[in-house]
């Protein structure tokens, strides 16, 4: 099984991206190439939709590690949300990803945008 | 039952050994748990060597995969390639609030299996991971 990635663009800078498939040496040039085409100022919150993603090697943190670099020096972030067990396993081991850039479900990661923005209120 | 699979040092390798080792264990019947660590302890391995391990273009190797399953629900796969010395083992591992990326691939291996060894032998470098079932 290869990747697709479907690029969802949205009002309010935020742009998510769902993964499909697995996240592996193979694929990582298409990970890089779709999240890199997004400009992280006028998107500064990008969102990875883990939920089709059955696999994902230290190749693939790797990459989701600098974009997540990318998004944070221009000033904006990126989360990753719904990990399956055995993807959430990798990062667990890797710990290159806080946990706090992680979410189990939407709603997790709303509330955690909500209390952001309060903060900056 | 023991199996021994070759590949030659191209990437596109990895994936078809991941193919097949998953094949093998799941008609075997192990855990999706077991087979996804040890396809994921594949690549990492594999993904050093193919791209480290033979740092001249021109000249291209061999790498032998046995995969042996025993009876008391263990899988052994032994990697033995003629790529130049390197113990994976060796490489320092990568403090976790070390934010600079890379050196990642070594701790999944160590988590991942029960046990894994590395030896030069005849100019081949042997590495050999065990893994047997885990509770959940």
């Amino acid at each position: 099984m290869s990747l697709t990635i479907d690029v969802y663009k949205s009002d309010g800078g935020k742009c998510k991206f769902e993964l499909n498939g697995r996240l592996d040496t193979n694929t990582t040039a298409l990970f890089d190439e779709k999240v890199g085409g997004v400009d992280n100022t006028e998107y500064p919150l990008q969102i990875v939709d883990l939920e089709n993603l059955s696999y994902v090697s230290s190749a693939g943190v790797r990459s989701l590690f600098k974009a997540r670099k990318k998004a944070h020096e221009a000033g904006g972030q990126l989360l990753l949300v719904k990990p399956q067990p055995q993807v959430k396993k990798v990062f667990d081991i890797i710990k290159a990803l806080p946990s706090t850039s992680i979410f189990k479900n939407e709603e997790e990661m709303d509330n955690y945008l909500d209390m952001i923005q309060k903060k900056n209120q | 039952m023991n199996e021994a699979v070759s590949l030659k040092t191209e990437h596109a390798e990895i994936q078809r050994f991941q193919h097949h080792l998953e094949q093998r264990l799941r008609g075997e019947g192990f855990s999706e748990d077991l087979i996804h660590d040890l396809i994921l302890v594949s690549e990492e391995l594999l993904v050093n060597t193919i791209s480290y391990g033979y740092p001249d273009p021109n000249v291209s190797g061999s790498i032998e995969v046995n995969i042996l399953v025993e009876q008391s629900r263990k899988v052994t796969v032994t990697f033995r390639d003629d790529a130049q010395a390197f113990n994976p083992l060796a490489a320092e591992e990568r403090d976790p609030d070390d934010e600079r990326e890379g050196g990642w691939g070594i701790p999944m291996i160590k988590t991942l299996t029960d046990k894994v060894s590395y030896r030069r032998e005849e100019n081949h470098n042997i590495l050999v991971i065990e893994r047997s079932e885990r509770d959940s």
